[in-house]
């Protein structure tokens, strides 16, 4: 099939205990740009966190598709109706709370000059609530199924990071094994990466971490 | 530029019916655009293949009612109807069922750092030239077409429709094989195109045009 068709409504949304939102780019598989839409039922809700992409370097574009939002841009306030779009470059600090109930945004994002990289963190969001709880075996219960029918290599780490902190040693080797696969670079992360202490004498382990 | 910029998709100076967000906002890590038809019945996405730049694109109903016609199958498209494209390949159109149909589009290349496309630098020009082609005025449309191109000597696209242009006007097959020899060399896909365009029909039999259209 060349081609998918979806209406907004029919991508299931997800959440991490905030807004929720609807993972378009993870449903179509789409691989060059981010693309999610986040909705604020009531108004009031906060429907973008407030962050600054400093880190990833990514540039975003916000488009309010329905109701009306206010956006926080910087510290400055801009009322933003359907069909506002908004463009932050990475370092602007940025939130956005609806107006009117059912108020949607959609966020396109990449990084300019450089390749995008789909790493999948809309499929593990759900679950990091449950892991910064310290409840890993609910979390990898909860992901493993949906972690395992995707193609990301972070949300397999993470998975692996669960199950290693909830004694599920094989399962987090196995798991670990198919991230690195997939993602050579995570293998630097895990020298030091403390979730992973529980395994870290296991010789399945350490034949991981050895130099491919 | 300052970090954010602001605008409603109505403030945007339109290009006929193309509403060029990325330019306007100066996104630099994908393309997005919006195209509008203010009737029923107008065409919202031109029939397309994205062979040219292998992108992927999607596309969301704004506003409006849309048809889409992608890989001959006709897809009924209320607003907030997405459509994903993701082979290049595939041929792909859209009209407006209801007036004032709003489409955004958004498109990069899988594993390629974006780049804006010279097209878009292009347009205006193109668009001049356009303008007296669909009068009839091929040969001033050709005229028009080689000042842009002293403007923009590095877009195939503004070749390709100059070899078109000057093969209506009755030029010759040497003169549009030397603007296809130019649009081909920078996009081999324009081979293609070449093949079933029916302005090309008055050289098609030209020597020098069916040795550019042989297989490479």
């Amino acid at each position: 099939m060349s081609y998918a068709v979806a209406r907004l409504d029919d991508i299931d949304e997800l959440s991490d205990g905030r807004c929720p939102w609807r993972p378009v780019r993870h449903h179509f598989g789409i691989s060059s740009f981010g693309a999610n839409v986040w909705t604020g039922r009531a108004a009031g809700d906060r429907i973008l966190n407030e962050h600054d992409e400093a880190d990833d370097g990514q540039e975003e574009l916000y488009l309010v598709l329905d109701g009306r939002a206010a956006f926080e841009l910087d510290g400055e306030r801009l009322d933003a109706p359907a069909g506002t779009l908004v463009f932050a470059r990475p370092g602007v600090k940025r939130t956005a709370f609806a107006e009117e109930p059912g108020t949607s945004i959609l966020v396109l994002g990449g990084v300019p000059g450089k390749a995008y990289e789909p790493v999948g963190w809309e499929i593990w969001a759900p679950f990091n609530l449950l892991y910064r709880a310290g409840e890993y075996a609910d979390a990898a219960d909860g992901s493993r199924a949906v972690i395992e029918g995707s193609p990301y290599a972070v949300p397999l780490y993470n998975l692996a990071c669960c199950e290693s902190l909830a004694g599920r040693t094989g399962d987090a080797i196995g798991h670990l094994r198919d991230a690195f696969q997939r993602s050579g670079d995570l293998r630097e992360l895990a020298r030091t990466d403390a979730d992973l202490d529980p395994i870290r004498e296991e010789p399945a382990f350490k034949e991981l971490l050895e130099p491919v | 530029m300052s970090g954010y910029r602001v605008a409603h998709l109505d403030e945007i100076p339109a290009r006929d019916s193309w509403i060029p967000i990325r330019d306007h906002l100066d996104i630099g890590a994908f393309g997005v655009n919006a195209y509008r038809s203010e009737e029923a019945g107008g065409r919202v996405i031109n029939d397309h293949t994205e062979l040219l730049t292998k992108h992927e694109e999607l596309y969301l109903v704004l506003e409006g009612h849309a048809t889409f016609l992608v890989a001959g199958d006709e897809v009924d498209a209320p607003a907030g109807t997405l459509v994903y494209v993701g082979d290049p390949s595939t041929r792909r159109s859209a009209v407006a069922k209801e007036a004032r149909t709003t489409v955004l589009a958004a498109g990069a290349r899988p594993g390629h750092v974006f780049e804006v496309s010279p097209w878009e630098e292009a347009w205006e020009d193109n668009q001049l030239s356009m303008r007296l082609y669909r009068e009839g005025r091929y040969a001033d449309a050709a005229a028009t077409q080689r000042e842009a191109i002293e403007r923009h000597p590095r877009v195939a696209g503004l070749y390709y429709n100059l070899a078109c242009f000057d093969s209506m006007a009755g030029a010759g097959g040497e003169t549009v094989a030397a603007s296809l020899a130019h649009a081909i060399e920078l996009h081999p896909e324009f081979r293609d195109f070449a093949r079933d365009d029916s302005d090309l029909d008055p050289v098609r039999d030209d020597p020098a045009v069916t040795a550019l259209l042989e297989p490479a």
